[in-house]
């Protein structure tokens, strides 16, 4: 187990927001979760720009990405992870209210590695979330980070 | 349409090959005739020249025989006259005497004459002559002598006895003469009689030649003509049918000449244009066109004639004709080269279109309307798809808040809440749980009639036992006895027959699960006579009251309280909804406690190409 990496975590309900940190906390995940409210945000704190420029970034172990948020969508964001050579390994899971056939495919499409239909019930909320954070941030290795380019 | 002969048609005339050969028949039956006409002229004026010839030798024969009893008449004359002069002495005798001497004289120069094709006649002429003069010459003397010296004298001078025989002789030349003479004449006669008797045959034949051919003629032209006749009434029959297909056709036909003269026209196409009997005939074709299209269809038209074809006219384009009163209607044309009354002439077959451009029309009208149908559907059904996207997204984030800070208050609270606060929490906790499964059974539901089919053959036994296996791996102490027949293959949509078993098994389990032994049949079996695949799903379970049957399948219908059995009701809505898109039936049967048997038929053909994702709801 290397040094702990923080978990991004883009959602913009504060509501699920508080649930998902409140099961991390059940599980006793010591991993910083860090959050962004919407695509723009998720997508500065990545690339290091805008209101996280100056923040020393750190490669998280896991994106936990929404689908549907303002101004840029969680697809969109997928989007240009995958598209950046630095980002592309970055693990994904797309974390959503919808079961929609479209949304799956299309995510997957897009190169998400796992898509977690969040439940109704709490307990199986609860649940959900406690063993995504203990398999990717805990279980699962991830990729190393890539040899830096030039600019960023 | 069809088009009528591609080229210019002979027309098989059999009266006129038949008038060839007639015409030389009677040619030659001309120049036969004429040829014995020319054969008995030849022989009758053979046979007149024969008569002639006949009469004519008859006539020399006879003029002969005449002068030949003249001379002997004369010289008889002579001698008798000479023995008068010679006993009387009268002078009157004498000069008698010279005149029969003359006549003679002049008879036997005939006879030289006439016997001048007869040598042997001749000969004996030459024979004759001396003693004629010899005759001439005594009886002279006799005369002279006594004349002179008297009676006594002249008969002691003259010898009557060579007188005697002088007569003699030449009597008999000349009877010689006389025998060869009719010999010859009857001869003669008999040949020309032969010749003539032959001629007279031959014409006889040739009579009877003449009146045979005149009956074979008679015959052989008369069978030409009752043969021409035939023709003629065959063509005859054949012009009336024409006539008749022609007058009759309830297309409009009219024939055009090269100048663009209309020549011909039937009934339907004085009834068409509004013209009256024959009034078209003699028009300019133009006249029958609206006054726009004259000037392109004059152009058309020369180029038809040029190299013509049977085709549409204007092909693509539309075409309308005029009415003698101006008003204009739609056409078809269709064009054919034909030959006529010895000329080439264009025949066209014009038919009123009106209807069918008003069919068209309607046509069109209608693919416009089902256009614009179809464009509203496809948008409501977008429209759908936007709808079940947000519902899955918004609607189910609160309940899932809900449903959290319940659990949340409840733990956080735990202490603080006592048994009733905590009753009131959890119906809170699973009132949003209830409502969640609701959506999702909702949103399925929606899913069912908007997806696409994608038919394939479906194993139904893999399916079916795939749900078994999870049903009883969920759930290692269910008692449930399974009872499963080999069901047949069926063709659909692999997915959704598979959530139409989930249901009913589901359904079966769910409501037979009371049971202290559960029993659950499926079994399937094909109806050949009903073209058709039906599946059971029977239980032994809580049943339902049939009079409630045709709820069964609405949406939202349920027969049990949630307190008894938990649901949505939408399951068997969607099992209906899945079976009817693939063209197939549901339907249910049960009693009250002795459980229920759940069944589907799906078609043995393939899926119906009508499938309208969002057009099947409930029925069947």
């Amino acid at each position: 187990m290397n040094t702990l990496r923080p978990i991004l975590l883009a959602e913009d309900n504060p509501n699920d927001i508080e649930l998902i940190l409140t099961a991390f906390q059940e599980a006793r995940l010591a991993n910083e979760v860090v959050v962004a409210r919407d695509g723009v945000d998720a997508l500065d704190y990545l690339f290091r720009r805008g209101k996280h420029a100056n923040v020393a970034a750190q490669r998280p172990a896991v994106v936990l990405l929404d689908l549907k948020m303002p101004r840029i969508d969680g697809r969109e964001v997928l989007r240009q992870v995958r598209a950046d050579p630095q980002l592309k390994t970055l693990p994904v899971v797309v974390l959503t209210s919808s079961r929609e056939e479209s949304d799956l495919l299309r995510t997957y499409q897009l190169g998400c590695n796992a898509y977690v239909v969040k439940p109704v019930a709490f307990d199986d909320f609860i649940s959900a979330v406690t063993q995504l954070g203990v398999f990717w941030a805990l279980l699962n290795e991830p990729p190393p980070n890539p040899i830096p380019a030039a600019g960023s | 349409m069809v088009p009528a002969s591609d080229t210019f048609s002979e027309p098989t005339n059999p009266a006129r090959s038949l008038k060839f050969s007639l015409e030389n028949k009677i040619a030659a039956g001309f120049a036969a005739a004429l040829l014995l006409l020319v054969l008995f002229g030849a022989l009758a004026w053979k046979n007149a020249r024969q008569f002639e010839d006949v009469l004519d030798s008859g006539y020399h024969r006879h003029e002969l025989l005449y002068q030949l009893e003249g001379c002997v008449n004369h010289l008889v004359q002579i001698l008798t006259e000479s023995q008068r002069y010679l006993l009387t002495g009268n002078e009157d005798s004498v000069e008698r005497w010279a005149e029969q001497t003359r006549f003679a004289e002049r008879a036997m120069q005939r006879l030289r004459q006439l016997t001048a094709d007869n040598a042997a006649q001749q000969s004996r002429l030459v024979q004759l002559e001396p003693l004629f003069h010899r005759l001439v010459e005594l009886t002279g003397r006799q005369n002279s002598i006594r004349r002179t010296t008297g009676l006594e004298d002249a008969i002691a001078e003259i010898d009557p006895a060579e007188i005697g025989r002088l007569m003699d002789v030449m009597g008999e030349i000349i009877g010689r003469m006389e025998r060869t003479e009719r010999a010859l004449l009857r001869e003669r006669g008999a040949t020309s009689l032969q010749a003539i008797r032959n001629t007279t045959a031959w014409i006889a034949v040739g009579s009877l030649a003449a009146l045979a051919l005149v009956a074979g003629a008679y015959l052989v032209v008369g069978r030409d003509f009752s043969a021409r006749r035939d023709a003629e009434q065959a063509l005859r029959r054949s012009e009336q049918m024409f006539q008749r297909l022609f007058e009759n056709s309830p297309d409009a036909i009219i024939l055009v000449d090269r100048g663009g003269r209309i020549r011909r026209a039937n009934r339907r196409a004085g009834e068409l244009f509004g013209y009256g009997e024959q009034q078209l005939a003699g028009l300019q074709l133009q006249r029958l066109l609206p006054e726009r299209f004259r000037a392109r269809h004059a152009a058309h038209f020369a180029t038809y004639f040029a190299a013509p074809r049977a085709r549409e006219m204007g092909a693509g384009l539309e075409l309308f004709a005029r009415c003698q009163d101006g008003s204009e209607f739609p056409v078809d044309i269709l064009l054919s080269p034909i030959e006529a009354e010895g000329e080439r002439q264009t025949l066209a077959v014009i038919r009123d279109i009106t209807e069918r451009r008003q069919a068209e029309k309607k046509i069109h009208s209608l693919n416009l309307n089902l256009q614009l149908q179809n464009s509203r559907l496809e948008n409501a059904n977008k429209e759908l798809e936007a709808f079940s996207y947000s519902v899955s997204h918004d609607l189910r984030a609160p309940l899932r808040h809900i449903d959290g800070f319940t659990g949340l208050l409840t733990k956080h609270a735990a202490g603080v809440l006592d048994e009733k606060a905590q009753r009131y929490l959890k119906v809170i906790s699973d009132a949003a749980v209830q409502m969640g499964r609701l959506i999702d059974d909702l949103l399925a539901f929606s899913r069912t009639g908007r997806a696409q089919l994608n038919p394939g053959p479906v194993d139904s036994n893999s399916i079916v036992s795939a749900i078994i296996a999870e049903i009883t791996g969920g759930n290692p102490d269910s008692r449930i006895d399974w009872k499963i027949s080999s069901l047949p293959l069926v063709r659909g949509d692999a997915a959704l027959l598979r959530q139409v078993w989930v249901n009913l098994i589901g359904n079966a389990v769910k409501y037979s699960s009371r049971e202290p032994t559960p029993r659950i049949e499926i079994s399937g079996h094909v109806d050949t006579s009903a073209s058709e695949t039906v599946f059971h799903v029977r239980d032994n379970g809580v049943g339902f009251d049939m009079q409630y049957a045709d709820k069964l399948f609405g949406v939202f219908q349920r027969l049990h309280a949630d307190t008894e059995f938990e649901g949505t009701g939408v399951g068997l809505a969607n099992v209906r909804r899945i079976v009817a898109r693939h063209g197939g039936r549901t339907w249910a049967e049960g009693r009250p406690g002795e459980g229920a048997t759940f069944s589907f038929s799906l078609p043995l053909n393939a899926i119906p190409a009508t499938d309208n994702p969002s057009a099947s709801t409930s029925n069947s």
